[in-house]
């Protein structure tokens, strides 16, 4: 096994502490077993060379410019979530951020907060409920890192419509570049607080993270401001019970409903007008076959074999959950005389939720950003796919194409049946109309088809450049640069000297951005061999 | 070939322009920053006249500074700063060149004003997100690359909004298309397939929009931008509260901003809110808080109705009170003035002739301190105090605001006001006020605060306009081409 040098490993102890730095074999597996959306047949990822675990950000620039000294590349780990959130090959350093866990500030009247990468959101979103905020929870769950899916990551929440999207959500950051240097973007780099994340001058949150984040390949960001949002329900609800038996306290001004639509374009006309009607706080598609396969996914196997459940179950597979919230009675009556308005006029189905058995569960899941989750449930495992954000009218345009393709990898027993469609995601920010739909496959990997899978992957990036839908999660694999960049305004090359500038050492781990301009041009010509 | 020649073969010759006055009209802006003379104002057509004349620019070594807006050009940031610079006038490519209802977006050339986009967007029962009465001729592209603040604080998400994606050439003479513009597909065929490009973010890991906001021209040249648009009410209401102090209005416009009930909302004082309105201030209360309620294409009166009754009950708990008329002056009428551009004398000007704006970024909630010091400031320098304008815009659903001071002023106090604006803008700045937008004198002493980011920005730089073609001198970056 590869180890680290013994002068790197003592220099780390002097920094560190000894207690802090480890290369022992059995803990390097912890992070090298990343079953989230990772194909492959195996659960596992790239063992580290070592992992340490930083307190400050000092301490992190000082790991880095050791990095640089003995030619070691490094990769952040906040909550580390998803394959990315581990070494993309062999001989890297995990860098930890768990010992840096604090939430540094919760600013009530400015509605934000600053937090410290191991801060999970059910933490932050915790704290923020008491003084009636909440935060933005991506779909991967409350155990995810608030910072991480702010700063370095991607991944949509199913509140957007009222917490929008967490790369919008940055406010100031702390960034430990990859050059060893510390750098604080926005009002913070200027002594003036955290509340503001553009400026002096151009805007460097557009360097450092776009639609997709780095995924620890430009350093480690060591603080942020996140957006907070109002939340009307109760600050410290009273929760019996775990999951599927969950009740939780709810006040009458929150209400829970299921809208369906018979087709997926009445789907998009409903979500315009209820999105530019300026009602509800959360809104998120439910296709009824993903909704049996996370709550019930044993029963759902023997449902989709009836044709005529299989028939019903497919009449509802433009379903939704939105839900309607405020400090206000008069507020939550008119939203939903509106709401019944819309659904009238757009010929859907509304079922309200608030009046069964399952609310109390329902309404807990929905605002804990609890269902990707389930989504382990069926197989084991599942991956994602399409989901660029776009325009709803284009999100819905990716459900229907994906699953007519997602269907034949059902048919050969490559992913679960799920009636081809958990094609989940709904508009963001209010009245924006834009949006996503991302798709995801169940499957269980001991069946050893990751060939097929990463087949259907690639079909399902062939058909978002065919049908013009964007660049989302199906064009974000390792490698995709080689095909989109010189389709796309050779956006590779402005990353790669984004890369070049930025860590001229190539200490940070690359796999998920693009390499040096320097690279880039060797790697293109082996290509074309 | 000689420069002018080859500017020509690029524009044509009647679209170059030399003559003594339109030139001496770049030298300096209203706030007193003076530099070099042009050598010369280009009108580009087109994408490719722009690209040709940055390439040309990197192979002569000449500054180009981009100016969009029409007439007196107010911040510094079109001043060149080094000598035989062109400026690339581009208030002729001024054609709106989409507009999407049903995703609430529209595509504007750099030449489109907010008086042209206003109306074609009412017109199919849309509105903009504007800066509080823009100024006559003023470019919406060059409002949204300067990163204004909007009046509407419950619409901006986040500091880009409402710009969306852009088509430039970056310095080095390259073209790109920002966000989702990027493609797959060319825009008729993304049109085609539902998208209006409304999503700064990507492609991948940039969003080079948010880098070429607040750039000040310095790192390319923006050929179109897409907006994000709101729906027109159907029916809206203005009010106005008004206090000596701002300490019950201030917690009162927080709990407004959490509730997300007003539209536009924002708070002035007398001496702005008499200028705008054009009264007289000694019948205004010190401040007053403006906001405005509507109702939407669904139940509009209920929605007004829902909303008032919220306020009301809100406004009792804190102890003001929202009226539709105050000492003559009627809110709605007040709120129309301001959600539209500005006539032909800039509103700011019509009190003395003259203003100078001070602002930064800071939170609604030390916003007193500020004016505090503004007011001994301009007592010290014997000013009167009612030269002194404020206007706080909250930004971000409240996260933060916009405090802006204009110092007006009449002929015989142009020194006076000279003095105060440098004063005041490093007491400002020392206190932690955020100056997001380093304009003119503010940027050697805003980034002297900020070395890394200067370092940053510098890389930044290197990698978009390598030669230092664009806007030379401007921001952190050195004059030298």
């Amino acid at each position: 096994m590869e180890k680290l040098s013994k002068e790197m490993y003592k220099e780390l102890e002097n920094v560190l502490g000894k207690e802090n730095v480890s290369q022992e074999p059995a803990l390097l597996d912890g992070y090298a077993w990343q079953p989230a959306l990772n194909v492959t047949n195996q659960k596992w990822i790239s063992r580290p060379i070592a992992a340490v675990l930083p307190k400050t950000p000092e301490e992190v620039q000082k790991i880095i410019k050791l990095c640089i000294k003995y030619n070691v590349k490094m990769k952040p780990h906040s909550t580390g979530w998803a394959a990315w959130g581990g070494p993309s090959e062999d001989g890297m350093l995990m860098v930890d951020l768990r010992r840096m866990n604090r939430i540094i500030e919760l600013n009530e009247k400015d509605k934000y907060a600053v937090v410290e990468p191991y801060v999970c959101c059910s933490q932050l979103q915790a704290e923020a409920m008491k003084k009636g905020l909440t935060c933005h929870i991506i779909g991967a769950g409350p155990n995810t890192s608030a910072l991480a899916s702010a700063t370095a990551a991607w991944g949509y929440g199913g509140s957007g419509l009222s917490t929008g999207f967490s790369g919008r959500n940055l406010l100031g950051v702390e960034w430990v570049m990859p050059d060893g240097e510390i750098l604080r973007i926005g009002s913070p780099g200027c002594d003036s607080g955290w509340f503001s994340g553009d400026g002096p001058g151009p805007g460097l949150r557009g360097i450092m993270r776009g639609f997709a984040g780095t995924q620890g390949s430009l350093g480690v960001f060591t603080k942020c401001a996140v957006k907070l949002f109002p939340y009307y329900a109760i600050k410290e609800p009273k929760v019996k019970g775990v999951l599927y038996n969950v009740r939780a306290e709810v006040t009458k001004t929150e209400k829970l409903f299921a809208v369906v639509a018979p087709s997926f374009k009445t789907y998009a006309d409903f979500t315009y007008k209820f999105g530019t009607s300026e009602i509800g706080h959360t809104i998120q598609r439910a296709p009824f076959g993903a909704f049996l396969h996370t709550m019930v996914p044993r029963a759902t196997e023997k449902f989709t074999g009836n044709k005529s459940l299989r028939a019903m179950g497919k009449a509802f597979q433009n379903m939704g959950m939105l839900s309607l919230s405020s400090e206000s009675e008069r507020e939550v009556e008119f939203q939903e005389k509106v709401l019944r308005e819309i659904v009238r006029e757009t010929r859907c189905i509304l079922i309200d939720i608030s009046k069964t058995p399952a609310f109390k569960f329902l309404w807990m899941m929905n605002h804990r950003s609890i269902p990707t989750a389930l989504t382990f449930r069926a197989g084991g495992d599942f991956t994602t796919s399409y989901g660029s954000p776009v325009e709803y009218d284009n999100a819905m345009l990716q459900a229907k194409v994906a699953q007519k393709v997602k269907q034949k990898y059902i048919d050969n027993d490559v992913f679960f049946d799920d009636f081809s469609d958990i094609g989940w995601g709904a508009i963001n920010e209010g009245t924006a109309t834009w949006g996503h739909c991302e798709i995801a496959a169940m499957y269980d990997r001991r069946d050893g088809k990751a060939d097929e899978r990463f087949q259907y992957l690639a079909e399902s990036a062939e058909t978002t450049v065919e049908y013009k839908m964007g660049v989302g999660l199906s064009n974000q694999a390792p490698g995709a640069w080689k095909i989109y960049g010189p389709q796309l305004y050779n956006y590779h090359l402005w990353q790669a000297r984004i890369k070049k500038e930025f860590d001229p050492h190539l200490i940070g781990d690359e796999e998920f951005y693009v390499p040096s301009i320097d690279e880039i041009d060797e790697i293109m010509a082996e290509e074309k061999k | 070939m000689g420069k002018m020649e080859d500017l020509a073969n690029i524009v044509g010759k009647e679209h170059i322009k030399t003559d003594k006055e339109i030139l001496e009209s770049f030298k300096t802006s209203l706030n007193f920053i003076s530099g070099e003379v042009p050598e010369c104002v280009v009108e580009p057509q087109n994408l490719e006249d722009v690209q040709n004349l940055v390439r040309l620019a990197n192979e002569k070594g000449f500054g180009l500074i981009p100016c969009s807006s029409k007439g007196n050009h107010i911040k510094g940031d079109t001043v060149p700063s080094v000598s035989g610079a062109v400026i690339v006038d581009l208030s002729t490519m001024n054609k709106i060149i989409r507009i999407d209802k049903r995703n609430k977006v529209a595509m504007v050339e750099p030449g489109v004003t907010f008086e042209e986009l206003q109306a074609e967007v009412e017109e199919q029962g849309l509105r903009i997100e504007m800066p509080m009465l823009p100024r006559n001729g003023k470019s919406v592209l060059a409002s949204l690359l300067d990163r204004e603040p909007t009046t509407c604080p419950k619409y901006n998400w986040d500091a880009i909004d409402p710009l969306c994606c852009l088509e430039l050439i970056f310095g080095t003479g390259d073209m790109f298309r920002t966000g989702n513009a990027v493609g797959p597909g060319t825009l008729e065929e993304q049109w085609a397939a539902g998208q209006a490009q409304k999503v700064s973010m990507g492609p991948a890991q940039t969003e080079l929009s948010r880098v070429i906001q607040g750039s000040q021209g310095t790192m390319g040249i923006a050929t179109w931008a897409t907006i994000k648009l709101e729906q027109k009410p159907k029916i809206r209401q203005g009010y106005i509260v008004g206090g000596e102090t701002m300490d019950a209005l201030i917690p009162f416009v927080y709990k407004m901003l959490w509730r997300k009930l007003p539209d536009v909302c924002l708070i002035l004082n007398r001496v702005d809110l008499a200028a705008i309105y054009g009264c007289d201030q000694k019948d205004l209360p010190a401040w007053s808080v403006v906001y405005s309620i509507s109702g939407l294409e669904y139940l509009p009166e209920e929605r007004l109705s829902y909303i008032r009754k919220d306020i009301e009950e809100l406004a009792e708990k804190f102890q003001v009170k929202p009226v539709q008329h105050l000492n003559g002056i009627s809110a709605d009428k007040l709120v129309d003035i301001i959600t539209k551009p500005c006539g032909e004398t800039y509103w700011k000007h019509k009190p003395k002739g003259g203003c100078l704006d001070l602002f930064f970024l800071t939170s609604l909630e030390k916003t007193p301190e500020f004016i505090t010091i503004l007011e001994n400031e301009v007592e010290e320098q014997g000013l009167p105090k009612e030269n002194l304008g404020v206007y706080i815009q909250p930004i971000r659903h409240g996260t933060g605001c916009h405090l802006e001071f204009n110092l007006m002023y009449g002929p015989k106090q142009k020194t006076k006001a000279k003095a105060l604006f440098g004063s005041a803008s490093q007491k400002c700045l020392d206190m932690g006020g955020f100056f997001s937008r380093p304009h003119g004198s503010w940027a050697d002493m805003v980034y002297k605060k900020c070395p890394d980011t200067v370092r940053v920005l510098k890389k930044v730089k290197h990698i978009f306009d390598p030669k230092g073609i664009m806007n030379p001198g401007k921001l952190c970056f050195g004059k030298e081409v």
